[in-house]
């Protein structure tokens, strides 16, 4: 057992890269006719990286709960001083290995109906979650860079994955092309920090300023080119052009990927380097992130309001995610009892899981070709598909936040949480009023979609086949799918503090989040 | 299980039933729903027999739900929201004998469903005493009549469903952010993250800031807009009359009956108590809206040449009537409120059910292609007038009490505000009159056969009908318990607040 312990940390990041690997070997040998099996092997390959993490976690909850619990600075060093695996690290771990499984079944139909089923698929899967695998246990400037450019080496690849459709390799190319220039400038932003403090670590870099040491000039560019190439990321306006292209060029399950998983690492690396490195200046950088977190929201919403295109309405509703989220990391305070960072963490576990239904549905319904994306064209799919539009309905609503759906207690959470911190300054209140009449904005396009789905009658134009024909029945991964992020939806939302002791209720999972995060 | 309780998840679970059953078993849809609703009518009337007249909250029952953020399933009842209980589970019943007959054809177990769910939220609205679990059913209610306008109303039903519930929601969102930020607020005093409405009310003179702060008032607003779209309130009424004319009849009937008087409800148990400082500054301006409301409502009916649309104006004047007496905040007054809420979902309900006939055989609400209708059916004109009646306030119907004891505790208050509601009477009468004699004595216009008011539509009117004269003449019943509660609610949330007694003279 204690062998075990020895090489149980480095267990899912190496079962990681192994498991990319090993497809894109298979991929040689395993037969035409036989290409299915690469699925299965994916899902498998998955499933065990999950579970060497959940052994992580046992394994450092054991150590943790000794007779003395130790602090959170508890961490499994996995490169040596550069990453390291802690429970910030954990949760993340499961919520993207959790979502890549999920992203895996869905694109599995996705595949077969495009004939696009391939090795490389699934090992650029498995290696752009082992580049966010890395940023998100990565302790150094250096390590969550290399980490970032993993993921987003095989996401470049993956959004033009489908090269005969002209959408995807738009997109793909507007997405490298602004990428590698924000990368760049993430890089010119760590290396000007590092001629200014130092050292690239995060903790050296929140010491250096903790100890009294004023921003200097140089410093300051460097934090705020890290805050530009963050934002890039995430997606937050003005850096955010790149979006809705890439979105809705991509094959949707690459989508739901970037949209969900993609933008979860990209907080993590935001709350690493703004919550932990520059967290001792924050001063200096809230009104900055404050002022996108407000555009983000504002424009995000307005944009969302004019798509007819579902997949660029959800681009732009996800941009809208990004701005509550950041508006979370402006309320980010030196205190250790401030729980904005579980908030934080609640939320993209909620955003996480019913985006990737709602992309699966999409993934589904646009058939062959990617051909119907207008959300008109889903017009009566209350009469052909019930519960393919109801678990729609229902993440609609849970975006909107309506309780008890688990999007009204993400919302709930973070603007409590905002709150607190903000007790006396006016400028957060504020920030948090503004991201409540935009909640109030969003509602509009979201109920679009049900009335859609609902309301009108089904549009049947003479030369296409109706959409019930088109599609033919959801597969099992598609239902496998919805059961899980409707559950989950459900259970974050309603769970009492725990059903008949035998499903743990919310008050867990918050508790789970407080002590991973905070 | 507490009793509460089950009339709250009674509906529930059979609306979540009913939901999920398939299509072939449809002929069990109306015998469950109607069998859910009527046991839940039993259980309301069960309830009522058990309370006693002493005013605070009884049956009270605590479980906590997610503690750390201080949400716990807490709930009680006492005089006031009994009878919004035993509105809620008797509207449901007559709502569902009336779509029996009337209801929509297609997808019907679903209709019923939605019915019972939007029940299940208006009882835990009333129920609920902490705050995250009434904003849960309050949305709850929402939900339900969302699908039911969207899916089986009028042609212009997804605007005007649209704009309803943004309006709504709007509403919510800010009074969920006014409650997030009153909590945190009381919670950087005492250290204690809670939604309890009467440990918020007790706490309410720990915040920093003072009775008459313009923070205090704006969380004030915050509250109350909510509750004031709901009602509606003069000027955020626009949403009404698309809203109603558009929606099939029961659901107008549970929307003008019972969902309008949630916004009254939660002025007087949440916002106003809460604030009472707020109320005090803010009078002239509220008061004002809600006489806008009075008249401008009236103006707007007689100017009407749609039943279902003058009907709602009607129904809208009403409103301002009610939030006057709300604003007066005297014990009369309330007393006045709470039994005029039962008085005007009784009436109005009435009405729309009756328009609701027409349109069904007609196909048309217009007054001017109907007319002269008394002579041939009797029955439906007598129920007309007696419905018109009780709505404009003739003695002995039951609501010239409800109007004469809001106006009666007003005057204490305002004689100069009163004076202009009191046009309300006038005016009702006009339009209303008017409205009798283009419909139902005029010349004959139509064409159509009369037609019979079936069994089943005859038991939803009767009881209503009943209501109306037995309101009227024998009101201990309902005073005996409404009395208490107002007077608890009156001093137990101003003492510790410190607040001056209404000094019954002008404050205008």
């Amino acid at each position: 057992m204690d062998n075990l312990y020895l090489v149980l940390p480095y267990a899912p990041l190496s079962l990681c890269v192994l498991m990319g690997i090993l497809l894109l070997l298979m991929q040689v040998f395993v037969k035409n006719s036989q290409r299915h099996f690469l699925n299965y092997a994916a899902l498998l390959g998955m499933s065990l990286v999950g579970l060497s993490t959940v052994l992580c976690v046992k394994m450092l909850g054991e150590i943790s709960t000794g007779a003395l619990r130790l602090p959170m600075e508890l961490k499994q060093e996995i490169l040596s001083h550069y990453a390291f695996l802690d429970n910030f690290a954990l949760f993340f771990y499961l919520l993207l290995i959790v979502g890549s499984f999920l992203t895996i079944l869905s694109s599995s139909s996705y595949l077969e109906r495009e004939n696009l089923v391939r090795g490389e698929f699934f090992a650029l899967i498995f290696f752009a979650l082992s580049g966010m695998m890395i940023l998100v246990s990565a302790d150094h400037l250096m390590t969550l860079f290399i980490g970032l450019e993993i993921m987003s080496m095989a996401v470049y690849i993956l959004v033009g994955y489908q090269r005969k459709s002209a959408f995807s390799s738009e997109g793909a190319f507007k997405y490298f092309l602004l990428g590698a220039m924000a990368s760049a400038i993430l890089l010119y932003g760590i290396a000007l920090t590092y001629g200014s403090v130092g050292s690239l670590a995060l903790v050296d870099i929140r010491n250096h300023y903790a100890t009294g040491n004023m921003l200097q000039p140089l410093g300051a560019v460097g934090m705020l080119l890290l805050i530009g190439g963050m934002a890039f990321k995430v997606a937050a306006v003005p850096f955010h052009t790149w979006a809705a292209d890439a979105y809705q060029g991509a094959p949707t399950p690459v989508t739901g990927f970037m949209a969900t998983l993609v933008k979860t690492a990209a907080f993590a690396l935001i709350l690493k380097v703004l919550g932990e490195a520059f967290l001792p200046l924050r001063v200096q950088w809230v009104e900055a992130v404050a002022l996108l977190a407000a555009l983000t929201m504002f424009v995000g919403n307005v944009m969302a309001f004019t798509q007819s295109n579902f997949k660029r309405m959800l681009a732009y509703s996800s941009i809208v995610h990004t701005g509550y989220l950041l508006m979370g990391v402006a309320a980010l305070t030196l205190q250790n009892t401030n729980q904005i960072r579980a908030a934080i963490g609640y939320y993209l576990l909620i955003y996480v899981f019913s985006s990737l239904g709602v992309f699966a549905i999409i993934s589904y319904l646009s058939g062959r070709g990617e051909k119907r994306q207008l959300i008109s064209e889903y017009a009566g799919l209350s009469k052909t598909h019930p519960w393919v539009s109801a678990s729609l309905a229902l993440f609609m609503l849970s975006f909107i936040g309506v309780p008890p759906l688990g999007g009204f207690f993400a919302k709930y959470y973070l603007f409590t949480e905002a709150l607190r911190q903000a007790s006396g300054d006016t400028f957060m209140v504020a920030l948090v009023g503004f991201a409540v009449l935009n909640s109030v904005l969003s509602i509009a396009y979201y109920l679009r979609v049900i009335s859609t789905l609902y309301f009108k009658p089904a549009e049947i134009s003479e030369d296409e086949t109706p959409l019930e024909v088109a599609q033919g029945n959801p597969s099992l991964a598609l239902n496998f799918i919805l059961a899980v992020t409707v559950l989950i939806t459900f259970w974050t939302g309603f769970a009492p503090v725990s059903l008949f002791n035998i499903i743990p209720g919310l008050t867990p999972l918050i508790g789970w989040l407080q002590q991973a995060l905070v | 299980m507490n009793i509460l309780s089950i009339l709250i998840f009674l509906p529930l679970v059979a609306g979540v039933l009913l939901m999920l059953m398939p299509d072939r078993r449809s002929q069990w849809v109306k015998p469950i729903a109607l069998g859910a609703a009527a046991a839940n009518l039993v259980l309301a009337c069960w309830t009522w027999s058990q309370m006693s007249t002493v005013g605070s909250m009884q049956l009270v029952s605590k479980l906590d739900w997610i503690p750390q953020w201080g949400i716990a399933y807490h709930i009680g009842i006492d005089g006031i929201s009994i009878f919004l209980v035993l509105l809620t589970t008797l509207f449901s019943v007559l709502a569902m004998l009336y779509a029996l007959r009337n209801g929509p054809e297609e997808e019907s177990g679903r209709f019923y469903a939605l019915l019972l769910i939007l029940a299940a939220g208006m009882i835990g609205t009333v129920l609920s005493i902490n705050l995250i679990l009434f904003y849960l059913f309050w949305e709850l209610m929402l939900i339900p009549m969302y699908f039911l306008i969207g899916r089986w109303g009028g042609a212009g039903r997804i605007r005007a469903v649209t704009h309803f519930v943004i309006y709504t929601m709007t509403g919510s969102l800010v009074l969920l952010f006014s409650m997030i930020y009153l909590a945190v607020q009381v919670e950087a005093r005492t250290g204690t993250l809670s939604f309890d409405l009467p440990y918020l009310m007790s706490m309410m003179n720990q915040l920093p800031f003072d009775n008459s702060s313009w923070v205090r008032h704006a969380l004030f607003i915050g509250f109350a807009l909510a509750f004031f779209i709901k009602m509606p309130i003069f000027p955020f009424h626009t949403w009404l009359p698309d809203t109603y004319a558009e929606a099939p009849a029961v659901v107008t009937f549970m929307l003008s009956g019972v969902m309008a008087k949630m916004g009254v409800y939660g002025l007087l148990r949440v916002a106003i108590p809460l604030f009472p400082g707020s109320l005090e500054a803010l009078i002239i301006p509220l008061s004002t809206l809600a006489v806008i409301g009075i008249i401008y409502g009236a103006l707007l009916a007689l100017g009407q040449t749609d039943l279902k649309r003058l009907i709602a104006y009607s129904s809208f004047s009403h409103m301002g009537l009610i939030a006057l007496g709300l604003f007066s905040w005297n014990a009369t007054a309330l007393n006045g409120v709470t039994y005029h809420i039962m008085n005007h979902a009784v009436a109005t309900g009435c009405l729309f059910l009756l328009v609701g006939l027409i349109e069904k055989h007609y196909g048309t609400t217009e007054i001017k292609e109907l007319g002269g209708l008394a002579a041939k059916m009797p029955v439906f004109a007598t129920l007309f007038l007696l419905s018109s009646f009780a709505s404009i306030g003739v003695p002995l119907l039951n609501g010239f009490v409800g109007e004469f004891m809001i106006l009666l505790g007003s005057a204490a208050r305002s004689p100069f505000f009163t004076f202009l509601a009191a046009l309300t009477l006038i005016l009702s009468a006009g339009y209303m009159l008017n409205l009798i004699q283009r419909f139902l004595f005029g010349p004959l216009v139509l064409s159509h056969v009369p037609f019979q008011i079936k069994l089943t539509d005859g038991l939803a009117l009767a009881p209503l009908c009943v209501l109306m004269v037995l309101m009227g003449v024998y009101t201990t019943p309902f005073i005996k318990y409404i009395s208490p509660a107002v007077q608890h609610t009156l001093t137990h949330y101003q003492a510790p607040l410190q607040v001056q007694a209404p000094a019954g003279g002008n404050h205008g």
